[in-house]
C-alpha cells in the first residue's frame, strides 16, 4: 500500500511565502518569489535535544532523532547549493547525527527560478544552479506542466512511480530551456566574487565601523541565512512547567546561536574575544567570504538576499560586497505580471509522487 | 534531599507573578514534593513561618519605609533571596512615577495626601543583596520551574544572555521590526526585543505583539542603535526611552546604562 | 576518541580524588573503563560535563605517563567550574575527548626545552614537563619559568619542589607582588623579568612551549626574540569559547577561518602572530 509522507511546502505568509506542512496541493504556492527564510529549520533544528541523562548517574543516551520521511517541495536552487555547504558541514572529521537523519530523510523537491526574485543575486554567487544536493529539480513548463530531473537514486525512483508523468517531448523542452538559458546569461555575466578571499583579508574598519554603528545585534540575518550554522550547546534539567515528575533527568541541548551576540565570543570568566559589534560584523563576513571557501571551497554565501530583506536597520550585503570588491551588484526588482500557475494538473505530479 | 524551606513574599505589585506559580495546577503538588512552603500569604492560612529559610521568593517593588524594613528582614531570615518578576526585579511598571512629577502622581492618586508615605520606586536589589532574578512581568512558568528545579540541585541557573531575538527567530514568527517593503511600511516602528533578555520564548511576538521589553536589558544591549532605527521610523528619543524603561525605572543599573548611552 | 557514530555523547568518569591547588582551583582525577584506555598527548584538551548543568573545555594536567587522569579546573564564579568546586569523590562527570592539536612532543626530540607558565598556563605545560620527565633521554636541557599574580597562587608546589631538587632540571619563578600577610624571598615582577635575563648559547638548539593569557604572549614574545628565538619556536596555547569540540559549531573560530578546536589549541606564535585577532 503506497504511504504518503508529511509534504512541506511554500505556502503565502502575509506578503511573503514561508514553508510549512501542506495537507492539499491547492495550499501550495507554485508561484512565489522565494520562502522568508531559508529551509535549515527542517534539517538543523532551531532547537534539538542531543542526549539525555541522569543528574547523579549520567549514562548518557542520544535523543531519539525524529526520522519520519518528509518531502520538502520548493527548494530553490540557492537553497540547495546551500546544502552542498552543510553536507559537507556536518560530515567533515566527525558525522553530526542528528544533521545527517534529518537529511537523509528528507526528500529535497528543488523548484527552479525563471524569474529573478527580490534583492537575489545569485547570479554573482553562481548559485543559479545546482547540480546535486536534490532528490528532483522540478521546473514549470507553459502548458501547466513541469520538467522533472532527479538528482539521486531516490529522485529517480519517485519519478518512475509517479503516474502522472510522461517522456519529454523535445518541443517542450525548447521554450523552457530558452527562458532558462537567458536568465543565466542574465546572472553568469562577467562579474564574479573569485577574489574575494584575498579581498577580506585586507583592512576594512571603516566599513564594519559603519556597519556597527547601526546594527541592532538581533541575528534576523543569520537566522533567515541558508549557510548560517552557529550553534551552542547546553545543558539542563528536563522539567517544564507541565511536567515536574523528575527532576534528575537532564537533557544535552543545541540552539541557533549567532556570531552578533557578545555572549558568543565571551569565555568562561568573561573576556569577549569580539568586544565591539563592528568586529563581530567583520568576523561575520570573514567567515563567509574567507573562511567557508578555504574550508570548503565554496562561498559563504548564495545570494539568496533573505538577509537584505529582513535587516531591520538596511544593512545590504550587495552593498557591503560592491563596497568590498568594485564588483556592481545588479539589483533586480520582481516582475509585477508574474501570475499564479497554480493548476490541478500541475499539482497532481507532486502529490502523487508517494514511496 | 531534605526540602528546602521555602517563603514567598509579596510587596508592592499586582500579584500576577504568585498568580503565575499558582497557575502551575497540578504540577503544584509535584512543586510541593521538592520544596516545603512555610510562608506564603497569597496561598496559605496562617499561621506561617517566615524564618529560617532557605530560599525566599520576593515579588513586587519597594515603595515605602515599611517595604524597605520587610526586605532586609526577609534577608536576614533567608540563605537564598530570589526576585520574581520585574517589579521585584527592576521596580516594575510603577517605577515610571520615579521619572514623573511626584507630587503631581501622589495628588492624581489619592484625595488625602497625610497618610502617604511612599518612597520612590526601587528594585529590590537596591536595598538588600539578591541571589537571583526571575525576570518577565509576569514571570514565566517554565522559567520559574526550571529555576527552582537548578536551585534546588545546587546548580545555578542557566541565563541566554542574548536578546529575546534569538528565540523569536527560532520561532516561526515575523519580525516586528523589519521592512516589508522598498518604502519601508513597518509592521511596527518599535519592537524592545533586540536589547531585552531572552528566557520567556519570545511570547508576545509569538502572540502578535512587538516585545515589551519586561525582562529587562540583555547583556548587550544595542540601545543606541535601536534608539536611531525607532528615530528613522518617526518616534522620539523620549518615546522610545520610556518604552525601554517601562519596567526597570527603579534599578539604578538600568539607569546607568542608558545614561552611558547618551 | 570514543562514539565515533555519536560525537556529542559523553562517557561517565567517576571523580576519585580532589585535590586543592590554590584557593582558587581543584585539580581532579577520574576512573572508568574509557579512561584507562584514554591516549591522549600534551597540549589535546578535554569537554567535561556536569549533567544538567554545563559543560566546560580543559586542558590535559597530566601526561600519559602518570598514573590516573587529572584535569585542574579554577573557579571563575561560572556555571560549570563553580559546580565543579562543589563536587565531591564519587561523583560522576561526562567527558568527551580528547581534542586538538598537542604540541608535537615527538619532533622536540634532541632539543633544549624552555617550559614558560604563566598563571593557570601551567597546567597544559605540566602536562608537557611530565611527558619530557618520563622520557628524559631524548631531550637536552630542560628549563621551567613559573609566574604567578602572588605567592599563595602557586599550584604543584611539592612537585615543583622535586623538580628543583633535580639537577636535570632548572625551575625558577616569580610572583607579580606579594601582598600583605604573604611570604616570598623569591623573584618579584611580570614572567618577563625571568626570559630577559634567559641565558642561551645557541638559541637555535631550543623550542619554547609557552601557555598564559594571550596579552601576556605578545610581551613574552618580544622579550624571547630579543634572546635569540625566532616565533616559529615558540609554541602557544589559545583560549576561545568552545561549545562542540568537533570544529561544527563555530564558537572558537578566530578570524573567521581557524578553528581552535581543531586547527588548535597548540600554534606556534609565529601563526597566532599571522592571525588577526589571534593575540586578543
Amino acid at each position: 500500500m503506497a504511504t504518503y509522507h508529511p509534504l512541506i511546502a511554500p505556502v503565502p505568509n502575509g506578503e511573503d511565502f514561508v514553508f510549512a506542512e501542506v495537507k492539499s496541493s491547492k495550499e501550495i504556492a507554485f508561484s512565489f518569489d522565494k520562502t522568508k527564510k531559508s529551509l535549515k529549520e527542517f534539517l538543523l533544528k532551531p532547537e534539538e535535544v542531543l542526549m539525555t541523562a541522569s543528574f547523579t548517574e549520567g549514562k548518557a543516551k542520544p535523543a531519539p532523532i525524529d526520522d519520519t520521511m518528509k518531502i520538502l517541495f520548493g527548494a530553490r536552487p540557492c537553497d540547495i547549493t546551500a546544502l552542498e555547504l552543510f553536507d559537507q558541514v556536518f560530515s567533515i572529521d566527525y558525522d553530526d547525527p542528528y544533521y545527517l537523519s534529518h537529511r537523509k530523510n528528507t526528500i529535497i523537491l528543488g523548484l527552479n527560478c525563471l524569474n529573478l526574485c527580490k534583492n537575489g543575486f545569485c547570479g554573482i554567487t553562481e548559485s543559479f544552479a545546482p547540480k546535486k544536493g536534490y532528490d528532483i529539480m522540478f521546473t514549470e513548463l507553459p502548458g501547466e506542466k513541469f520538467l522533472v530531473e532527479s538528482g539521486s537514486l531516490t529522485g529517480e525512483k519517485l519519478i518512475h512511480k509517479s503516474m502522472n508523468v510522461e517522456g519529454v517531448k523535445e518541443e517542450d523542452r525548447i521554450p523552457i530551456i530558452q527562458t532558462f538559458k537567458s536568465m543565466n546569461d542574465n546572472l553568469s555575466n562577467e562579474k564574479s566574487l573569485a577574489g574575494i578571499s584575498s579581498i577580506m583579508a585586507l583592512d576594512h574598519q571603516a566599513l564594519w565601523d559603519e556597519y556597527g554603528e547601526k546594527c541592532l545585534a538581533c541575528n534576523l540575518c543569520t537566522s533567515v541565512c541558508p549557510t548560517c550554522w552557529c550553534f551552542t550547546v547546553h545543558e539542563r534539567i528536563a522539567v517544564s512547567a507541565d511536567d515536574l515528575s523528575d527532576v534528575t533527568k537532564t537533557e544535552k541541548y543545541r540552539h541557533w546561536t549567532s556570531c552578533l551576540f557578545k555572549d558568543y565570543h565571551t569565555v568562561s570568566g568573561g573576556h569577549v574575544f569580539n568586544p565591539t559589534t563592528a568586529s563581530r560584523l567583520e568576523f561575520y563576513y570573514k567567515h563567509k567570504f574567507k573562511g567557508i571557501p578555504e574550508k570548503f571551497g565554496v562561498l559563504g554565501c548564495v545570494g539568496c538576499g533573505r538577509c537584505v530583506s529582513a535587516c531591520p536597520v538596511g544593512i545590504d550585503i550587495r552593498e557591503s560586497l560592491e563596497r568590498l570588491t568594485n564588483v556592481e551588484i545588479d539589483i533586480y526588482e520582481p516582475s509585477e505580471s508574474s501570475e499564479s500557475s497554480e493548476s490541478s494538473e500541475s499539482s497532481d505530479v507532486i502529490t502523487e509522487l508517494r514511496l | 534531599m531534605t526540602k528546602p524551606k521555602v517563603g514567598i513574599f509579596g510587596l508592592t505589585g499586582c500579584a500576577g507573578c504568585q498568580l503565575e506559580i499558582l497557575n502551575l495546577e497540578e504540577q503544584v503538588l509535584n512543586l510541593l514534593a521538592l520544596i516545603d512552603v512555610s510562608y506564603w500569604r497569597m496561598a496559605q492560612e496562617l499561621p506561617a513561618d517566615p524564618t529560617n529559610l532557605d530560599i525566599a521568593f520576593i515579588e513586587g517593588s519597594i515603595t515605602n519605609e515599611e517595604e524597605i524594613h520587610e526586605v532586609k528582614e526577609i534577608r536576614e531570615n533567608a540563605n537564598l533571596v530570589i526576585t520574581i518578576g520585574s517589579c521585584a526585579g527592576s521596580g516594575g511598571v510603577q517605577g515610571m512615577r520615579n521619572i514623573m512629577d511626584n507630587d503631581k502622581v501622589k495628588a492624581a492618586a489619592y484625595k488625602d495626601l497625610s497618610g502617604v508615605r511612599s518612597v520612590p520606586v526601587k528594585g529590590v536589589d537596591e536595598v538588600i543583596k539578591v541571589d537571583y532574578k526571575i525576570r518577565g512581568c509576569p514571570i514565566n512558568r517554565d522559567d520559574f520551574v526550571s529555576i527552582v528545579t537548578s536551585l534546588l540541585l545546587g546548580r545555578q541557573p542557566h541565563v541566554w544572555n542574548s536578546p529575546v531575538c534569538n528565540e523569536c527567530s527560532m520561532q516561526n514568527n515575523d519580525c516586528f521590526f523589519e521592512r516589508t517593503t522598498e518604502t519601508p511600511i513597518y509592521r511596527s516602528n518599535i519592537c524592545l526585543g533586540p536589547i531585552t533578555e531572552a528566557g520567556c520564548g519570545a511570547r508576545c511576538p509569538s502572540n502578535g505583539m512587538p516585545c515589551d521589553g519586561c525582562r529587562g536589558l540583555t547583556s548587550d544591549p544595542h540601545i543606541s542603535q535601536l534608539v536611531t532605527e525607532a528615530r528613522k521610523r518617526g518616534e522620539t528619543t523620549e518615546k522610545i526611552l520610556m518604552l525601554a524603561k517601562r519596567y526597570s525605572a527603579g534599578s539604578s543599573a538600568v539607569k546607568k546604562s542608558f545614561e552611558e548611552m547618551r | 576518541m570514543k562514539n565515533k557514530e555519536n560525537p556529542y555523547i559523553p562517557f561517565d568518569a567517576t571523580i576519585t580524588s580532589i585535590k586543592e591547588l590554590n584557593r582558587f582551583s581543584k585539580s581532579y582525577r577520574f576512573d572508568s573503563p574509557e579512561i584507562r584506555e584514554l591516549n591522549y598527548e600534551p597540549g589535546q584538551f578535554f569537554e567535561i560535563t556536569i549533567y544538567g548543568v554545563g559543560q566546560s573545555v580543559i586542558g590535559a594536567t597530566d601526561s600519559m605517563f602518570d598514573e590516573g587522569f587529572e584535569l585542574a579546573v579554577l573557579n571563575t564564579g561560572g556555571l560549570v567550574s563553580s559546580k565543579l568546586h562543589q563536587l565531591e569523590v564519587g561523583n560522576v562527570v561526562g567527558i568527551r575527548g580528547p581534542f586538538g592539536k598537542p604540541f608535537p612532543m615527538d619532533e622536540f626530540k634532541g632539543k633544549n626545552m624552555l617550559f614558560i607558565c604563566a598563571g593557570i598556563g601551567f597546567w597544559p605545560v605540566r602536562s608537557a614537563i611530565k611527558h619530557v620527565l618520563a622520557n628524559r633521554s631524548d631531550f637536552g636541557k630542560m628549563n621551567v619559568i613559573l609566574g604567578v599574580r602572588e605567592p599563595s597562587l602557586f599550584c604543584y608546589v611539592n612537585e615543583v619542589e622535586e623538580w628543583i631538587a633535580r639537577d636535570d632540571i632548572t625551575v625558577q619563578q616569580t610572583v607579580d607582588g606579594i601582598p600583605e600577610g604573604e611570604q616570598w624571598n623569591g623573584e618579584v615582577g611580570l614572567i618577563t623579568v625571568l626570559t630577559d635575563k634567559f641565558e642561551i648559547d645557541n638559541p637555535e638548539d631550543w623550542v619554547v612551549l609557552c601557555v598564559g593569557p594571550p596579552v601576556a604572549f605578545k610581551f613574552i614574545g618580544m622579550s624571547l626574540n630579543n634572546r635569540g628565538f625566532t616565533d616559529d619556536q615558540i609554541y602557544v596555547s589559545l583560549e576561545r569559547k568552545m561549545k562542540c569540540g568537533i570544529g561544527k559549531c563555530n564558537n572558537c573560530l578566530i578570524d573567521g577561518r581557524v578553528y581552535v578546536c581543531q586547527n588548535g589549541a597548540v600554534f606556534t606564535l609565529a601563526e597566532v602572530k599571522a592571525l588577526p585577532g589571534g593575540l586578543d
